[in-house]
């Protein structure tokens, strides 16, 4: 076999793993795969809970409220990899009603203007600009301006309002099939 | 499956390439064309995925002449669909009430009634400039003064900041932006419904 010969075998295998890896990557089985069950699940449990929420809010049971959704923070949130990005977002919904909850009703287990930046920053997580726009992150965006004034952090506040209503905007005009 | 990638099977495995090279060459060559065609096939089948709803268990439990089953599938899809962050319209008013019944709490509680925006307050005829579209569904005009409900809030939260930055532009700059936005998303709101 000729030098020639073998290099053009190697070149044939290269491509070859090449266009296969792809193939793979574009039919998404590279990439992690989520699982769609995981994710039923997960959303099950936040519905319920979520419902659970509503119930301790018509008592106004604020406290009761506060704590079963602090329950759901011990919940081992699916990663991307396993659930998709939808797992991201149901938490964001989960953190951002808290949040809201905790920032209307200081008077229940009080925390500082730190504690609840470090609340929201553990709802968004470190990739969450990654997530396809949706009303939960910017909701939670928004909340996180709401506490960076309460720290007399303005500049941070004034960021994380126009962050959260860009987020807005593009849905809007998602709704109306218009362009920003 | 054990002892294929051992030491022993990988001799093997270049004695014989080093034995055979033409077999070696013609399945190399075999083995690529191989691997495109199951790039191929995987493409296909993601097509074929991408088509098809997803399936759960409530699905496969639930057959089409069961009313019970019927709307246990009901409520897997509601749940996929919330899942995937688009939430059903009965399941984004029952969000929207719950946010209402919270900022409510939150408004009786501190006594503030700024937060009450333009679009939940205002209830004039809808202007003529406002954005339109043919065939709006009531389930899409609920999303957009949803969303216009927040821009405002939005705007609220960012004007607020203003009064207290005289010396710096950005501020009076962004609450003109949010301002215009919510000017904007309150005219589509009414437009809408």
């Amino acid at each position: 076999m000729t030098r020639h010969t073998w290099i053009a075998t190697l070149l044939g295998v290269v491509v070859g793993a090449g266009v296969m890896l792809a193939g793979l990557a574009q039919a998404g089985r590279l990439a992690p795969a989520p699982r769609p069950e995981v994710l039923v699940t997960l959303a099950q449990t936040v519905d319920a809970e979520h419902r659970r929420v509503d119930l301790l809010l018509k008592r106004r049971d604020y406290a009761g409220a506060i704590a079963a959704l602090e329950q759901m923070r011990t919940v081992a949130w699916p990663e991307a990899a396993v659930a998709g990005d939808a797992a991201a977002v149901l938490r964001h919904d989960v953190y951002g009603r808290l949040v809201r909850l905790r920032l209307d009703h200081p008077e229940v287990d009080p925390k500082t203007p730190d504690a609840l930046a470090e609340l929201v920053g553990e709802g968004l997580g470190a990739d969450y600009k990654a997530i396809a726009t949706n009303a939960f992150t910017a909701r939670l965006v928004g909340l996180r301006g709401e506490i960076a004034e309460k720290q007399g952090r303005d500049g941070d506040a004034l960021v994380a309002y126009e962050e959260a209503l860009d987020m807005n905007r593009a849905l809007l005009h998602q709704a109306l099939g218009s362009s920003p | 499956m054990t002892g294929v990638s051992g030491p022993v099977r990988s001799d093997l495995f270049f004695r014989t390439l080093r034995f055979r090279p033409v077999a070696m060459h013609m399945s190399l060559r075999t083995l690529s064309l191989a691997l495109a065609g199951l790039a191929l096939t995987a493409c296909a089948k993601k097509a074929d995925t991408e088509s098809a709803p997803p399936e759960t268990a409530a699905d496969v439990a639930a057959g089409p002449e069961d009313i019970d089953a019927l709307e246990a599938q009901l409520a897997a899809r509601e749940d996929q669909l919330r899942a995937l962050g688009a939430p059903p319209p009965e399941m984004r008013m029952e969000a929207a009430k719950r946010a209402e019944h919270e900022d409510g709490d939150a408004l009786a509680g501190a006594g503030d009634a700024k937060t009450k925006t333009e679009a939940q307050t205002a209830h004039g005829p809808a202007p003529s400039s406002a954005p339109t579209q043919p065939g709006t569904s009531p389930r899409r005009c609920e999303s957009v003064c949803d969303i216009t409900t927040s821009i405002c809030q939005l705007r609220d939260h960012i004007c607020d900041l203003a009064p207290r930055h005289d010396d710096e532009p950005r501020y009076q700059r962004a609450c003109e932006r949010a301002t215009t936005d919510c000017e904007f998303a309150t005219e589509a709101c009414h437009a809408c419904s």
